[in-house]
């Protein structure tokens, strides 16, 4: 995640792919899923590109001008040579930095420039037919950029440490409560409780031994089901669990807690998913229609005020879950969609 | 009920909406006697704040009786006469232990959307967009009150008028904080940007901490009036005088001790900065208008401070940081922490210490608040401050 909160997207020297499968012990079936966003050498070709496509701008204009059909006039030489500055300058931005789309992102709008200034000028081409191969030159640089930046935004969103690993969702969250730290872990410790906090949770049942079932259902009325096992337990430390083999979705979460400095106490949530893939995987994604850091910071957040003040505090729109004013809902407007 | 709903820029309406009912186990239900229209709804009406929805039920400056509580609120009672103040607020999280009960990190169910906006999110606010919660707002015939026991302050005294106590819900606060945030200790010379009713509450309480000279600007004469005659300010009409060199003058040479920016982001200016921003703003290159603030920091005292009490919303454009750097100034701000000053306040009140209805120009009732928004907006008829008969 680019917001990962520790700032670990980038950088860190990560271990092989293949070094632990997206939660611990079992193989998740996705490994095919991994590599597929290794390095690509795609922006700094499309770097060079401008940077030697500006060059030509820049340095010959007016040549440039008769190959793509138009008259050498002093003022068309103009624009091509502002055109060229443009070029160079996102070209020196994407060498310069490799990881970001943002820079590709500039070429894909130059890009639309070009694409606009040539369909001005095409009626005043001397020679049209060349104009339109420009065109079409410009739209495949065009394709190029667009690949380009969905790459580097791909692969900056999986680009966690244990996201490279898993290339599954990573997601670390934490809130400050003002609580002592035994009542938190003992609130945490009773998974039957965790509806009341957890969004989209309709449900935990204890069933003994640390295993537990939860029942889920997404914004848009998806459903899913699942055990889950305790895998650690240390008092006013750490608490986590994970899905048992057969489980329709793939995840373990570990949350620990810590004194605040100054009182209270900080609960981190550290959860990891397996990737979304099939019809369990979009259901999976549609529990989180929020960015995942989201949904479980939102969590986090009314966990917070239910320990502070007791319940979680309701507005007027938020009682709807469409999207709703800020005036007392109808009757039937309370009924729930799900 | 009736209620005043948002319904899109420039466009409120009288609507039958249902009664509002207990949600939460603080909650007070309260039948509004009276109401107001505060200078910041006008962001909403011009429609500058993102996150409106049409049917939102406007109105953050509200009093009446308490109809309905919650189960735990032990601090009221059904008849109670109470003032609420606009901030929602839980008073246990951190930040209400530390009085900053505009910061409460319980109260805004929408966090998430105002996280993106700002980072973090601050608390949720009646009636003031889904970024701040999505709570129906208190210009209607009754209104939820989360958190009563911590936002809503009993009125005892009967021989108080609701207009006398009615602004302790937010305006005078907020113009309260504006010159406390200035750490006035006695003998300063202070300057207000904006006489609208804040401002007006700025220049009276920068007198009340001890403030030597307080000066106002605006460009209506009917509010410089105000400002001179019932808040005991000197004034300067921005669009007849160079501000920033009236200001030197006035001051020796050396600025005004402190700068309390009472406008916020929808600025005006007889300048070209005033079309600049204002394009600039209509293109989304900013959503801001901050003009009147550029100037407050740049007539500022080296090593004073400009205290921000107009909203602003996101993001302003060329703001003179090499000024605010170089100069040592201090840069407060925030949404009013109303229930820190609330009972302080009153009791200022009470002693007759100033009378807030002073800024009162019309009276109407609750059916006449489209028309009142309108009017309020125009800066028409000498309009300054419009209160509410709800019921």
């Amino acid at each position: 995640m680019s917001s990962d909160p520790n700032g670990l997207e980038t950088g860190l020297a990560t271990p092989s792919p293949l070094a632990r499968p997206a939660v611990r012990g079992r193989p998740t079936g996705h490994e095919a899923w991994a590599g597929a966003h290794d390095d690509s050498p795609l922006p700094l070709l499309l770097g060079w590109l401008g940077i030697g496509l500006g060059a030509a701008e820049l340095l010959a204009p007016r040549a440039l001008l008769r190959v793509i059909g138009f008259a050498p006039t002093e003022r068309a030489a103009d624009v091509v040579r502002t055109m060229g500055v443009r070029e160079v300058a996102t070209g020196l931005g994407i060498l310069a930095n490799p990881k970001s789309k943002e820079w590709v992102g500039l070429r894909i709008g130059g890009d639309l420039l070009d694409l606009g200034l040539l369909g001005a000028g095409l009626a005043k081409a001397e020679r049209p037919e060349r104009t339109l191969g420009a065109a079409a030159l410009v739209l495949g640089t065009t394709v190029l950029d667009v690949l380009g930046a969905e790459g580097l935004a791909e692969r900056r969103k999986t680009r966690t440490p244990e996201a490279a690993v898993d290339r599954g969702v990573h997601v670390t969250r934490s809130v400050t409560v003002e609580k002592p730290i035994a009542e938190i872990y003992a609130f945490w410790r009773d998974h039957t409780r965790f509806p009341r906090f957890m969004e989209h949770v309709e449900l935990v049942e204890d069933l003994g031994n640390g295993r537990s079932r939860w029942r889920v259902t997404g914004p848009g009325g998806a459903r899913a089901e699942w055990e889950a096992e305790v895998t650690e337990e240390r008092q006013n430390e750490a608490i986590a669990w994970q899905t048992v083999a057969s489980s329709a979705i793939d995840h373990r979460v570990r949350v620990t807690f810590r004194p605040a400095p100054g009182g209270g106490t900080v609960v981190t949530v550290d959860l990891q998913y397996a990737p979304p893939g099939g019809k369990l995987g979009a259901a999976m994604l549609e529990l989180f229609r929020k960015e995942p850091g989201q949904q479980v910071g939102d969590d986090l957040r009314r966990f917070k005020q239910l320990m502070e003040t007791g319940e979680v505090l309701l507005s007027d729109a938020s009682i709807v879950s469409r999207p709703h004013p800020a005036r007392p809902p109808r009757p039937e407007e309370l009924r729930s969609p799900s | 009920m009736k209620a005043n709903c948002w319904i899109a820029p420039r466009k409120v309406e009288i609507h039958d909406v249902p009664e509002p009912r207990i949600l939460n186990r603080r909650d007070a239900i309260l039948k509004v006697s009276s109401t107001a229209i505060c200078g910041s709804d006008l962001h909403l009406y011009n429609g500058f704040v993102p996150t409106m929805m049409p049917g939102d039920v406007l109105g953050h400056e509200f009093m009446g009786e308490v109809v309905e509580l919650g189960p735990d609120v032990r601090n009221l009672k059904v008849g109670d006469r109470v003032v609420v103040a606009f901030p929602i607020a839980c008073g246990r999280c951190g930040q209400c232990r530390r009085e900053l009960y505009s910061l409460c990190e319980n109260s805004n169910p929408n966090a998430w959307i105002a996280e993106k906006q700002w980072g973090y999110s601050p608390c949720g606010i009646y009636g003031y967009s889904h970024t701040l919660g999505g709570f129906a707002g208190g210009q209607a015939q009754y209104v939820r009150v989360p958190y009563a026991d911590v936002g809503a302050l009993p009125i005892d005294d009967d021989s108080l008028p609701d207009e006398s106590v009615l602004f302790l819900s937010d305006i005078f606060p907020t113009g309260f904080m504006g010159a406390d945030l200035c750490g006035i200790r006695g003998g300063e010379t202070v300057a207000v940007w904006g006489c609208g009713p804040v401002g007006l509450f700025a220049v009276a309480s920068a007198y009340l901490l001890g403030a030597e000279r307080v000066i106002a600007i605006d460009r209506f004469d009917y509010r410089l009036q105000m400002a001179r005659e019932k808040a005991g300010a000197e004034t300067l009409n921005y669009e007849e005088v160079d501000v920033h060199a009236a200001l030197r003058e006035l001051t020796g040479g050396r600025g005004p001790d402190h700068c309390i920016d009472a406008v916020g982001m929808e600025a005006h200016s007889h300048t070209p900065m005033y079309p600049y921003d204002r394009i600039k703003q209509a293109l989304m290159l900013e959503t801001d208008r901050p003009i009147a603030l550029r100037q407050a920091v740049m007539a500022c005292r080296s090593g004073g401070t400009v205290s921000v009490i107009g909203v602003y919303a996101g993001l302003v454009d060329k703001f003179p940081m090499g000024a605010v750097m170089n100069r040592s100034l201090a840069i407060r701000a925030g949404q009013c922490h109303v229930q820190k000053y609330m009972r302080p306040l009153l009791e200022r009140i009470q002693n007759r210490e100033i009378d807030p209805s002073f800024v009162i120009t019309h009276r109407m009732s609750l059916d006449e608040a489209p028309a009142g928004f309108d009017m309020f907006a125009k800066k028409r008829d000498g309009c300054e401050k419009i209160v509410l008969a709800a019921n």
